[in-house]
């Protein structure tokens, strides 16, 4: 027993080096540009006032190049590189004893997890936090007669080195997160589920504080595509038989499921489930999340900034813009298309596609070819990337063909200039162009959603925005309001200030340490 | 997109166990080659001298060509098994065009760091004519030479060739040397000698060239290797001390022979021995037969299988009938060689007396024939965990003959005549009975080191 004195000390020590927030990251921030990381950047700097540390969960092997230099309210950083393990011991006092109550939780997470199974491996793992690791976990002659009983049910028809690959990269991965370092902190914040929300999980058993998750994609179902596409499991093979694809399934069923499990474990122990938009929360109440804890917070833009353009009202020609980059998945052929029927009824239209398009150069020139093909070339522009600002000014209609959307700032931003939008139905499209629940009173349309790869109905819709200019202007004025009152970002930030603020001063739960000592 | 993708499509490239596919390589590679050609060239020499023995020089040339076979096996050992090693893995990468650069740099770190102990020995403290000393040391560079190149021919797996080059080139060093010693006494004997093994020499490296043509290119690439590879520098070495440790502990008994130059030798228990190594030879033949037929193909499944997705039901079996049959082939190997070895110890004093052996040699003869049965034996096993690249375990029992071999022997040394190569035949029967409990623990756990104490891609 340690004496009273010297636990005092300790968690003073703690305190001190203690933030207010642990952000849990994965495979994102810092070291990975894109929206997901822009945003946490954008968190962090919005709420100056707060300390931040983030846990930084990365691949094996990942670069390690730093997108983003840390805002200074950055106090700490901790890396965990998934599937990387301590050494640990090799063997352990009642080595079979553990690796069977082990084996039991791992059999639920595989197959059917709670919050519950969490805990006990917590408990079982925490006072042996010294010497598990790779040796014993993974290495182990013990291990491997866990392995091999695991693989006999259920997975025996399967290719063993894909099941054995599969067993250490799951289990690995999973080690990795009940092992590793837990900065800590007043509030739990992670970024996605997966990993990162199997981490809050154990951040929540283990310190009793607040847990939040701002989901941007759904992690399971971007998972699932991924592992469906997994070429390891499609690989040519000798024993190829019908079975075969049907041993292949069995393992993608195995780390769908996994994750799966990994999100209603996250969701369980969350005070707050916050996503994006509310296409989101279908998938997340399809994955054990619970309505009342979650909540839609957009991102927003800087309405002030958007809203004061001045609009040129002098024009001989309509302007309808692309705006993204030139890539498959904003399906840019369906733009040229539609460019070319609207043409047929309204001639003086200007068509710009605005955005980089060195990123897929042979993509780039198919959409070339197809603009020279359907003799577009005088009013049908790429003007790579230009200031969105200046152009904001002279664009009268957005359009978005996108096959694949989250919640895309550009309806956003063009919206607070006042320019309506013509989108697909894809991520928050709809809700940012027709209104959400959180809408009342219900303001109206700011633009038209259309079908995905439709050049006919997409053109009918710019034709028709077009040619009513009171409509045109109607839906402007609408959309604009909607950025102002709902996608504001000072608002947006003060959504997360008040979380966070109600968060820190809550009371600790009671949590495992505190069961164990 | 926030989460780690691409850790599921690393594991498409992780699936592979190439530390023990290149193992098999090097393990089928290294064989028995230079020891087969050491107990045929020895057991020939004891055959054939024992019908001159009348002659005085026949014991100055018979103790020349032991002290350079023993002493160049022994400190070539370590460069050679390196050499091996790293020629396997540059056949397995399928990019031979190190070869010819491996085979000078290795000849010149042999002949360099050898050059100043053989010639020293030979100029300085043996007392021999300078025409003896002149051969003798062309003799040891050639039996050096001969070792290096006889790897290049094991992986190049031209037996018949490699046989005939070797019988031609025995039959000529005979011819010479019986034709050369009346006019040039021990000279000529090993000039004739010399004759043959550089025949042999000069025709292996000839088709080494021709199999891997093109210039010798960085030469000491090989070095980096004896940091990497230390188990088989050790173990190579550690054996073929092991080899000899037991004759050279016996030049020491009161029954030994200092010749005229100095050089020390007991060609009584050295006879005896060469003379029993040769009951080794149908079983290096069966067992060579038997690994390169059966065991090869079974081993092979057994890692095909695994990497081209067969499920554990499969693997198990594979795993089951490999097992099988290497105890089926041991079973026959031990048979074969027992039988043979009861049979030449029941007819020893009928076989010492053809040779006109002295019946001082009948107790050793007899303990050298049972060690020769069960250092067979044990080779086999070090062999066949070799392809397992289960390369600690192989030290491990390299080691032990060592050490048993040297006490045990010199423990009978002192237990009188009677007692002289039970040293020997305790030593090979102890490494054996070690070898076989660990090639038995390492079969039982076959898929275990396979997937995870053998694979690379899991450290």
């Amino acid at each position: 027993m340690k004496t009273v004195g010297k636990n005092i000390m300790s968690e003073l020590v703690h305190d001190v080096k203690c933030a207010e927030i642990c952000l849990i990251l994965e495979g994102s921030y810092p070291y990975v540009a894109g929206g997901v990381s822009s945003w946490v950047h954008d968190l962090i700097q919005a709420q100056s006032h707060l300390t931040f540390h983030l846990l930084i969960l990365v691949a094996p092997d990942s670069e390690k190049k730093r997108r983003y230099s840390l805002p200074k309210n950055v106090v700490g950083t901790t890396e965990i590189t998934l599937q990387r393990l301590p050494k640990g011991v090799k063997k352990l006092h009642h080595a079979e004893q553990i690796m069977q109550q082990i084996e039991q939780l791992l059999n639920d997470l595989t197959y059917d997890a709670d919050l519950d199974d969490l805990a006990s491996l917590l408990r079982i793992s925490s006072p042996l936090r010294q010497q598990l690791g790779k040796l014993f976990l993974l290495d182990s002659a013990t291990a491997w007669q866990m392995l091999l009983r695991m693989y006999r049910t259920g997975f025996s028809r399967c290719s063993f080195l894909d099941y054995f690959w599969s067993w250490r990269g799951l289990l690995g991965g999973m080690y990795s997160v009940i092992l590793g370092e837990l900065p800590q902190a007043r509030v739990y914040h992670a970024v996605s589920t997966g990993y990162a929300g199997l981490y809050l999980a154990r951040a929540r058993l283990e310190t009793g504080r607040p847990a939040m998750v701002t989901e941007h994609g759904i992690y399971t179902t971007e998972r699932c595509i991924e592992i469906a596409m997994a070429d390891w499991l499609h690989e040519e093979d000798k024993f190829r038989s019908m079975n075969v694809d049907k041993s292949r399934r069995d393992l993608q069923d195995m780390w769908m499921r996994t994750f799966k499990n990994y999100s209603r474990i996250c969701y369980e122990a969350c005070d707050q489930i916050i996503t994006l938009f509310e296409g989101n929360q279908s998938s997340q109440l399809q994955n054990g999340s619970v309505a009342e804890r979650m909540s839609v917070i957009p991102n927003g833009i800087n309405y002030e900034y958007f809203s004061k353009m001045a609009r040129s009202s002098s024009k001989e020609k309509f302007v309808v813009a692309l705006i993204g980059r030139v890539v498959p998945i904003k399906d840019v052929k369906t733009f040229i298309r539609a460019i070319a029927q609207v043409r047929e009824s309204l001639a003086d239209v200007q068509a710009y596609m605005i955005g980089p398009y060195d990123e897929d150069p042979e993509y780039y020139d198919e959409c070339k070819m197809l603009v020279r093909y359907l003799g577009l070339e005088s009013c049908f522009t790429f003007t790579g990337s230009v200031d969105l600002a200046q152009w904001l000014t002279r664009i009268d209609l957005i359009v978005l063909t996108s096959i694949s959307e989250a919640q895309p700032l550009v309806i956003l931003e063009a919206g607070a200039a006042g320019i309506p939008c013509v989108a697909t139905d894809v991520g928050a499209c709809r809700e940012m162009i027709e209104g959400d629940k959180r809408e009342s009173p219900a303001l109206g349309k700011g633009g038209m959603i259309v079908p995905l790869s439709s050049p006919s109905l997409t053109a009918q819709a710019i034709v028709q925005l077009l040619s009513e200019p009171l409509l045109l202007q109607h839906c402007g004025s609408i959309i604009q309001q909607r950025v102002r009152l709902y996608y504001n970002k000072n608002d947006l930030d003060e959504t997360y200030r008040g979380l966070y603020e109600k968060y820190c001063s809550y009371p600790s739960v009671q949590h495992i340490k505190e069961e164990v000592a | 997109m926030a989460g780690i993708g691409f850790v599921l499509r690393k594991l498409s490239q992780r699936g592979d166990l190439s530390g023990v596919v290149m193992s098999f390589l090097y393990a089928s590679v290294i064989s028995s080659g230079p020891w087969l050609f050491t107990i045929m060239s020895l057991g020939l020499l004891v055959l054939i001298g024992n019908q001159f023995l009348a002659l005085a020089e026949l014991s100055e040339f018979r103790i020349i060509i032991i002290y350079n076979f023993a002493f160049s096996l022994v400190f070539s050992a370590p460069v050679f098994m390196v050499a091996t090693r790293f020629l396997s893995d540059l056949i397995y990468a399928r990019n031979v065009s190190a070869a010819p650069g491996l085979l000078l740099g290795a000849l010149m770190l042999l002949f360099g760091l050898q050059a100043p102990i053989v010639i020293i020995f030979y100029l300085y403290y043996a007392d021999l004519t300078p025409w003896v000393q002149l051969v003798a040391v062309t003799n040891y560079f050639l039996i050096t030479g001969i070792w290096l190149v006889s790897v290049f021919m094991s992986a190049l797996k031209e037996y018949a060739a490699i046989s005939r080059t070797f019988g031609l080139g025995m039959l000529i060093a005979l011819a010479c040397t019986m034709l050369l010693a009346p006019y040039f006494s021990i000279a000529g004997m090993l000039m004739g000698f010399n004759l043959g093994l550089a025949y042999i020499f000069f025709n292996l490296i000839a088709r080494v060239l021709a199999e891997y043509p093109g210039t010798p290119r960085q030469p000491f690439a090989f070095l980096r290797y004896f940091k990497s590879h230390w188990e088989i520098v050790l173990s190579g070495f550690v054996y073929n001390l092991a080899i000899w440790v037991d004759k050279w502990i016996m030049w020491f008994s009161p029954q030994r022979d200092v010749h005229q130059s100095g050089l020390v030798s007991y060609p009584h228990y050295d006879g005896a021995m060469f003379l029993s190594y040769l009951t080794i030879v149908p079983a290096i033949a069966v067992f060579t037969i038997a690994i390169e037929t059966r065991f090869f193909e079974q081993y092979l499944r057994f890692y095909q299988d695994i990497q081209n997705h067969a499920n554990y039901e499969r693997i198990e079996k594979n795993h089951r009938q490999l097992w099988a049959g290497i105890i089926a082939s041991a079973r026959n190997i031990i048979i074969l060689q027992l039988t043979i070895a009861l049979g030449v110890i029941l007819l020893a004093p009928l076989i010492l007396q053809s040779v006109q052996a002295s019946s001082m040699q009948l107790s050793m003869f007899r303990f050298g024939v049972l060690g020769a049965a069960f250092h067979v034996f044990t080779m086999f096993l070090m062999i066949v965990l070799s392809y397992f690249d289960a390369r600690l375990k192989v030290l491990t029992i390299a080691l032990v003959f060592l050490f048993a071999n040297s006490l045990i022997t010199w423990a009978s040394l002192h237990l009188g005549l009677a007692w002289y190569g039970w040293g020997y035949a305790m030593a090979v029967i102890i490494s054996f009975a070690v070898a076989y409990v660990m090639l038995v623990r390492h079969l039982q756990q076959l898929p275990y080191q396979t997937f995870i104490i053998r694979n690379e891609s899991v450290k």
